[in-house]
């Protein structure tokens, strides 16, 4: 195993030289090829084609619209400060879930101990609940007479009720929470990936522990981070269910936008034009960190 | 619309408990004679809203018919206009009878979606005069009707809520928390009927004035509810104290806590139809399915497990008593409420849902 990593070192570190290919290599392309035909027809049937069909919606196709009709509609000021909005909501709980879920998985990946399998035990059942069933715990715990509005009035720190849901405040506590867990399973890998000796070797060669964390550990668990990022940017960009319970009215969303586009007005093209928007940002938020660190990184074993 | 399907997709206690009413009037199914214009075969697809709402129309309705017919009926959701548009282009229809709200039946019209129904038919099974005439339309015939009420609790206000929706809005006379439904329908209406116009006078809705008189009321509100099933949880734990809700939840929070109380008072019905695709394969038997459906039999044992208006109005003389203040068709109740005109927002929804979404959006 590792005398084949050190030969495709070898052969990365030297891509001016060609090689020749052998009977062995050439059937092993082969058997690639073979093997990667099922995943690659499924991608062009599953994920392309919806693309290219949403697309062709979006510039009129399948209705009576001119092929810019849609994209035009957009440009109207309340798509705009939706989509301004819902951008918003997505940076602040990726960030947030960025800053919450980094010392957990720290946690989780450098202790060996009963916290660790606890900390496992309490993220995989919030991940398994359904969004709608946590959603709704939310408002319970939160809500005028909830858990944490009774205890303060009980406790005599406050005699009014906080404001904790149905506001912004609690949207941005229900997306956080299930978003949450998202970001630390992609961190833990990465963490994991990373080699202690480096440290210790920081640490022998004198370095503080804080600068071994700073210029050691988070560049090599940045893949991890970024690619977490836009795991968790993703999702909350394309939010539904969970903005629309707990905002009360007063955080509409894009995706709102897009569910009346098709149930209320039955206006395929303009939905299909909001989704492609929704598609291009993300997309172009790809590219961006394609830019600064490199999409292949996201799959690459850890900054090793 | 998700809106509408949660709003019908009745918790089930209610459903059986009245349920159980209904089925002591069970007519004597098979072989009765009279239907062998329903005979025929094979099965069809009916397109409705899904929950206790579906599986009340199974027992009542659709079983019976089988049994009766030999024709088949199975059920899916939801109704949804544009997917109906995509079906029919692309030509593979998959629903033959479509449970489609009043303004998506507007919208199937204008795109050329229906077919007209077969009122000889539905009229050799049932007579013509046990129909509610508002609800006999060339494409569609009444399916139900359900209502947004105004709703209190009544640990604060006892029998003497509000009465109109100027009251509900009378934060000194009531003081409390309020909340509306996240639509400009039926918040349109409410916000011109709390502004003193009179129901019968709603249409044609100025939209600049509606936003005035939604403007007027904005401040009152503390929350707006996306879906019906967070009645549940905003009634049972005092989060607000007047609601402009669905009746179903209402009565459904009524009957199990004694702590909401409602009137029919300008409480706002929206209409369902019965519509039949343009190309659906099944068509035909989806007409003797509507013809079945219209019979006094089963609209009986319907309206009396859910609280919806239903097209054959000859049923109420044979409801107890208790049961007549319950039922928003009970002509008493009927009178008092007044209806969503579909028409109208069929044709306005394109101007008004972006301005809805901006409004709201700034609150």
């Amino acid at each position: 195993m590792a005398e084949l990593e050190v030969t495709e070192h070898i052969s990365r570190a030297s891509p001016g030289v060609r090689t020749k290919t052998t009977a062995w290599e050439r059937q092993r392309n082969r058997l690639t090829l073979w093997l990667l035909s099922a995943p690659l027809a499924a991608m062009a049937v599953l994920f392309v084609a919806p693309i290219l069909v949403l697309v062709w919606m979006s510039l009129g196709g399948g209705s009576q619209g001119a092929p810019f009709d849609g994209y035009r509609a957009l440009l109207q000021p309340v798509y705009l400060r939706l989509l301004g909005f819902t951008l918003q909501l997505a940076v602040v709980c990726t960030v947030i879930c960025a800053v919450l879920a980094y010392p957990i998985a720290y946690l989780m990946v450098n202790i060996r101990s009963r916290i660790n399998l606890w900390l496992s035990v309490a993220l995989f059942i919030s991940l398994w609940l359904s969004f709608l069933a946590r959603t709704f715990s939310w408002i319970i715990i939160l809500q005028r007479r909830g858990v944490v509005n009774n205890f303060l009035v009980a406790t005599g720190i406050t005699d009014q009720p906080f404001e904790l849901v149905y506001n912004k405040i609690g949207v941005y506590v229900g997306m956080i929470h299930i978003l949450l867990p998202f970001m630390v399973i992609t961190l833990i890998p990465a963490m994991k990936a990373i080699d202690p000796a480096y440290m210790r070797a920081g640490l022998s060669l004198g370095a503080s522990p804080a600068q071994v964390f700073r210029q050691i550990y988070l560049p090599l668990s940045l893949p991890g981070l970024v690619a977490g990022s836009m795991l968790v940017f993703t999702l909350a960009f394309g939010f539904f269910i969970t903005p629309a319970i707990l905002g009360g009215g007063r955080a509409p969303t894009i995706v709102l936008a897009i569910r009346d586009q098709i149930q209320q007005l039955g206006n395929l093209q303009l939905a299909a034009s909001t989704s492609m928007v929704l598609l291009v940002i993300c997309l172009a938020l790809l590219l961006a960190y394609d830019r600064v660190s490199g999409v292949d990184k996201l799959y690459d074993r850890g900054g090793r | 619309m998700k809106h509408g399907t949660s709003r019908r997709q009745v918790l089930g206690g209610m459903g059986a408990a009245a349920f159980a009413i209904g089925t002591g009037m069970r007519m004597a199914p098979a072989g009765a004679a009279g239907f062998d214009a329903l005979k025929g075969d094979g099965s069809i697809v009916v397109c409705t809203w899904g929950g206790g709402y579906s599986d009340s129309m199974k027992k009542i309705w659709f079983e019976p018919f089988r049994e009766t017919t030999g024709i088949d009926v199975s059920t899916t959701s939801i109704p949804d206009m544009a997917k109906l548009e995509v079906m029919e282009k692309v030509g593979n229809v998959e629903w033959d009878l479509v449970d489609t709200e009043g303004v998506q039946m507007q919208i199937a019209m204008q795109k050329d979606l229906l077919q007209p129904l077969d009122y000889d038919l539905i009229f050799s099974i049932v007579p013509k005069e046990q129909i509610d005439p508002k609800v006999i339309t060339k494409y569609g015939i009444g399916s139900v009707a359900f209502s947004t009420v105004i709703a209190w609790n009544s640990d604060l206000f006892g029998a003497d809520g509000p009465q109109t929706w100027a009251e509900w809005f009378d934060t000194t006379r009531f003081k409390g928390r309020r909340a509306l439904y996240a639509q400009p329908r039926p918040s349109f209406e409410i916000a011109l009927m709390a502004a003193g116009v009179p129901k019968d006078k709603v249409y044609p809705i100025n939209i600049d004035d509606a936003f005035k008189a939604l403007d007027a009321i904005r401040d009152k509100i503390d929350l707006w509810v996306e879906k019906t099933s967070q009645w549940a949880v905003l009634m049972q734990n005092g989060e607000v104290d007047l609601m402009g809700s669905s009746l179903a939840r209402t009565l459904d929070e009524k009957r199990r806590t004694g702590k909401i109380d409602f009137t029919f008072n300008q409480s706002i019905v929206e209409q369902s139809y019965w519509t039949i695709p343009k190309s659906a394969p099944g068509a035909k038997s989806a007409q003797k399915l509507i013809a079945w459906m219209m019979r006094s039999e089963g609209m009986l044992q319907y309206a009396s497990a859910l609280p919806f208006n239903v097209a054959n109005t000859s049923i109420y003389g044979n409801i107890p008593a208790e049961m007549q203040r319950q039922l928003p068709g009970y002509p008493e109740n009927a009178a008092k409420n007044m209806h969503i005109d579909e028409a109208w927002w069929a044709q306005n929804t394109a101007a008004v849902q972006p301005r809805w979404l901006e409004w709201m959006s700034k609150a």
